[in-house]
Order: structure tokens, then C-alpha cells, then sequence
């Protein structure tokens, strides 16, 4: 038997198979789902969204040795779907915010802020309207990826939908500020510009996570937890005429309140000594890699007994 | 038999173990894989071209999820992956860079996207807080085939939104690749040339048999998975012996 012919046959069934299964598998991969299928669009809604105003009250403070501002933002994008924003307007601020040096959205009134000093906590509210979408133009928000429906006949109903964010989120952007409260009123104006009678469910269209519905008229028909983790989303039963309008009005604070402490009572002084603080966890940086020290020494030893063979042994015989 | 001959088995036996490890990882996550997002956490950074599943087993099973840290949404985020072997889901982490793109998708929560603001090197034993606000830490070993420092990803939060079925189910119904048989045909394919350019021919039918047993022990871990993790900790502490 001839090894080196054995070898060279073997070495070409194995490679051609390995192209083949490679090939198979890529091409497997790459074939594009979805292509037999029937795909249709969501219906447009029939209903739209103006007027929208948001009244915020904030209670923050300034964590660092230095002053910082706390600004109002202008624009949001949250959860909008790519390219969507609602931009705002601000209406009043109490107490006077001042206008900041430069400005992200100077289109929109330039940007309005407080300065709040080292250690300092500071209440503040303001009131901003919605402009163009939401604002004047009926408008709707659609889920970001919700363009598309597979299931038919069950269509969902688009846009009707929320977004939402997090009030903390500006200690993520400024760890140095900490938000001690939050509460946010909403409103807005929904309009049926269908020439017939038509209803579905409405959901409100901003919604802060981690946060409590404390107030809405009409009353929520039920709140919505299945969407975005940790909130409970204003859901309302609507059933409006033909070219109706119908305000919205719902307030969430954040954080959820807790039952205030029955009052000592005067007299008894706050004698309860601070908890301390436990150690903040760590977790090990687990090790994350195979060495490639042995794989190396492997590969050496093969060469260098291939090379062994090839070159010295040959000549000692 | 050729010293020659010895050293080609025994530098073959070494590289099988290592090849072992790859065939009985991915050999035991073909057969359980399940894509579904809504079901699964789910890792997505098309810059390196991750699109993986994440576990809270244990690093040998992928992408692991450090189970003191919090779910996406909720705080801090650690995930830890190999830079070689096991699937190498984190071979190219050092190519992110500020402003990339991650995304999480995670049961009952939906897609949860991050953006790299910083990486960084640290030594083995550092220890990192799991109490750093809606923010994602990628962990991987540095450098690459060594175990002797960590790099980290560290990603903010920017956006939550849920999912969505008609990706999801484009997604999902891709064929996984079955790279446990690509690799015991690269070992073979190997073994194969080594035999052939092999010049003792006395001792090449050994090298051929020893070869091909390889092969087959390898196509037994194929069909008989064995948790990879006990191997690698064989072969890492043997690596430790020689100090790599």
C-alpha cells in the first residue's frame, strides 16, 4: 500500500468536503427568510394625537464640589423610532430658568436651565408643548419596529402605542446630579378623522418607567405592563365620533411613593443611628480565555519532528 | 520507532485536546441551540459580527452573565466570554470603540442598546463593582491566548424598545453552522498533510493510525459531547506549570 497516495487521497476527499459543507452552511445562512411569505401593512389609524403638553416637577441635587446646571431638554428621541423626535417648547419654569451659553436646539428658544451650587438641592417645574408632530399636526407614535405584520388576520394597532424613558436617566448622563423625585402631567388631544365612529385602544403617549400612574382623566382603562419592562402604561377603552376630540390627562411620579412613616411624635429625638452603608458588591473578572502556551509547544513538537526527520535524521543515516 | 515519530504523535495528542474543546462546545450547543429572543438574551454587535445567545450556566456555554450583576434596564450589566476557543465569542472585543453599538435583547424586558463610551486593561485579580448605574461591561482575557490581564467594555445605556417578531423570526431561522465537523475535518485534514510530508516511511503508517484514532476520539466527543469546561481546566493548568 502506497501511504503518500492514501494520504493525497484522503487530504482531497477531506477538503473537498469540508468546501462543500462550508458552502452548504453559508449558503444556508444566507438565504433570505420570509421570501415565500405573504406580507401585509398595518392600517393607518384613524386617529391622531395634538396638544401634547408636559408639566414636570423635579427635585434634584447637585452631588459634586463644583456648580453644574440642570437644563431642559428641547428634543426627544427615547423610543421614537429612528428619525422620529417630538420637539418641545418651553411655556413657563419656576423658578426662572436662565438662558445656557450654547444651546442644542436654538431653533426651538435656544436651552433654558438652572444652576444648582455643590451639595445644594433644588425643587424646580416647568411646562413645555409639543410642536409640529404632536404639537399642531395630528400624530400618532408608532412602535420602532412595528411596520410590518405576519399574523394576519390579527393586525396590531401601531399607532397607537407609547414610548417611554427613565427619569433617572440624567444621573446616567451626569452621574454628579442625583435625582431625588420626579412627577410628570401629561395631556394631550386625541382626534378622529375618520368620517365614522371608530374605537380601539389608546396608550399614553410618554410614559416614565419605575414610576407610579398617580392620576389620569378619563380613568385608565387598565395600565399596559406587558410592553417595556417595569412600567405600567396608561391604557385607555376609547370609542369616538366621527370627527371628535377628546382630552387626555395623566400624572406618574417617580419614585413610587412609599406610605409615609407614622409621626414619632414631638419630643423623641431622631436618636436611630445610621445604617452603614454595606461594602458595594464586585464581581471577579472570571477567566475569559484558554492559554495558547500548550497549543503552541504542540504545533513545535509536530514541526519540529517532521522537520527532525526531514533534514537531521537524514543525514545521521 | 523514530524519535522524530514521538514527537509528531505527542505534539498531535496536545493539539487534538485543544480541538476537543472547540468540537464538544460546539457540539453540545448545536444540539440544544434555541434562537427564540423572546425566550433567550440575546447579544448583538454587527461590528464584530456577534449575534449570540447568553447564559447563566457558565462561561464554557458562551456568553455568560454574571448572575450578581442586574438585568438590562435594571443596572449594572456584566457579560464575560471567551477570546479563544469555546465558540471565541469575544475573539474581536478589542476592535470596539467609543460610540459603538450594542444591543441586548432580553426576555420581558425587549432591546435594550448601548453605546461603548470607554475599554480598558486591568489585571486578573481586579474586582469590578456591580453597582454602576445602566451601564454594560463586556469582559474578556488580554491578550489574545493569555489569561494574565482582563479587557473591558464599558457601554451606557442609550435606548429600550421591545421586540419586535417579524425580525426576530427572520433572525431565528437561520441554520447554525456545524463547525464541531469543520473542526475534527481541519484535524484530519492536518494530520493528514503532516503524514504525508512525513519522510520516515516506517514509521508514517504510525503516524497515519495515530492520526486517524485522534479523529475518531474527536468524532466520539462529537457525538458524545463532554462539558469542555473540565478539558480547558486540565489544559490551563498545565499552562500554569509552564507559567503562560
Amino acid at each position: 500500500m502506497n501511504l503518500n497516495k492514501t494520504c493525497v487521497v484522503l487530504i482531497i476527499i477531506v477538503a473537498f468536503a469540508g468546501i462543500a459543507f462550508a458552502g452548504t452552511a453559508y449558503g444556508e445562512n444566507q438565504t433570505p427568510v420570509g421570501m415565500r411569505e405573504t406580507w401585509i401593512r398595518p392600517t393607518q389609524t384613524h386617529v391622531g394625537m395634538t396638544g401634547l403638553t408636559a408639566t414636570i416637577r423635579v427635585r434634584i441635587k447637585n452631588n459634586k464640589d463644583h456648580v453644574q446646571y440642570f437644563r431642559i431638554s428641547h428634543v426627544y428621541t427615547g423610543s421614537l423610532a429612528a428619525g422620529d423626535k417630538i420637539e418641545w417648547v418651553i411655556n413657563w419654569t419656576d423658578p426662572a430658568a436662565i438662558k445656557m451659553i450654547d444651546a442644542v436646539s436654538p431653533e426651538l428658544g435656544g436651552d433654558y436651565g438652572w444652576r444648582i451650587n455643590p451639595g445644594e438641592t433644588k425643587d424646580v417645574a416647568f411646562r413645555v408643548n409639543a410642536v409640529g408632530g404632536m404639537g399642531e399636526i395630528p400624530d400618532i407614535i408608532l412602535n420602532p419596529d412595528a411596520v410590518d405584520n405576519r399574523w394576519w388576520p390579527l393586525i396590531p394597532a401601531p399607532g397607537l402605542m407609547a414610548s417611554w424613558f427613565q427619569p433617572n436617566e440624567i444621573e446616567v448622563l451626569n452621574p454628579n446630579l442625583d435625582l431625588k423625585s420626579w412627577k410628570g402631567t401629561f395631556t394631550f388631544l386625541l382626534t378622529n378623522h375618520d368620517s365614522r365612529t371608530v374605537s380601539g385602544i389608546i396608550r399614553a403617549p410618554i410614559v416614565p418607567v419605575d414610576s407610579k400612574l398617580t392620576y389620569s382623566n378619563p380613568q385608565a382603562t387598565f395600565t399596559d405592563r406587558d410592553m417595556v419592562m417595569n412600567s405600567g402604561i396608561a391604557a385607555w377603552d376609547v370609542t369616538i365620533g366621527a370627527d371628535a376630540s377628546r382630552w387626555f390627562r395623566y400624572t406618574y411620579e417617580w419614585p413610587i411613593p412609599f406610605p409615609t412613616p407614622p409621626d414619632p411624635g414631638i419630643g423623641i429625638a431622631a436618636a436611630v443611628p445610621k445604617p452603614i452603608a454595606p461594602p458595594t458588591p464586585t464581581v471577579p473578572t472570571r477567566e475569559a480565555g484558554l492559554p495558547l502556551g500548550l497549543f503552541v509547544i504542540g504545533g513545535v513538537l509536530a514541526a519540529g519532528g517532521l522537520i527532525y526527520a526531514r533534514f537531521i535524521d537524514k543525514q545521521t543515516a | 520507532m523514530k524519535l522524530a515519530t514521538v514527537f509528531i504523535i505527542a505534539g498531535m495528542i496536545i493539539i487534538s485536546l485543544y480541538f476537543l474543546v472547540e468540537v464538544s462546545y460546539h457540539a453540545a450547543i448545536e444540539t440544544k441551540i434555541d434562537d427564540n429572543r423572546t425566550n433567550v438574551p440575546y447579544l448583538e454587535i454587527p461590528l464584530i459580527e456577534i449575534h449570540q445567545n447568553i447564559n447563566n450556566k457558565s462561561i464554557d456555554h458562551g456568553i455568560f452573565h454574571e448572575p450578581a450583576s442586574s438585568k438590562p434596564g435594571l443596572g449594572t450589566v456584566v457579560l464575560v466570554g471567551h477570546r479563544t476557543f469555546f465558540g471565541s465569542p469575544f475573539l474581536n472585543l478589542d476592535r470596539l470603540k467609543k460610540g459603538n453599538n450594542i444591543t441586548l435583547s432580553w426576555p420581558g424586558i425587549g432591546n435594550v442598546e448601548y453605546n461603548v463610551v470607554k475599554s480598558y486593561v486591568v489585571p486578573a485579580s481586579y474586582r469590578l463593582s456591580v453597582e454602576q448605574g445602566k451601564t454594560l461591561f463586556l469582559i474578556t482575557c488580554y491578550p489574545l491566548g493569555s489569561t494574565r490581564e482582563r479587557l473591558i467594555i464599558q457601554a451606557y445605556q442609550t435606548r429600550i424598545y421591545p421586540f419586535n417578531h417579524q425580525i426576530l423570526n427572520k433572525s431565528s431561522s437561520n441554520t447554525p453552522v456545524p463547525y464541531s465537523l469543520l473542526f475534527i475535518g481541519l484535524f484530519l485534514g492536518l494530520g493528514l498533510i503532516l503524514t504525508y510530508f512525513y519522510s520516515v516511511k516506517d514509521d508514517k503508517i504510525i503516524v497515519l493510525i495515530a492520526i486517524i484514532a485522534l479523529t475518531i476520539f474527536l468524532i466520539y466527543a462529537y457525538l458524545f459531547p463532554v462539558p469542555p469546561n473540565n478539558i480547558s481546566s486540565q489544559i490551563s493548568n498545565i499552562n500554569n506549570w509552564f507559567q503562560f
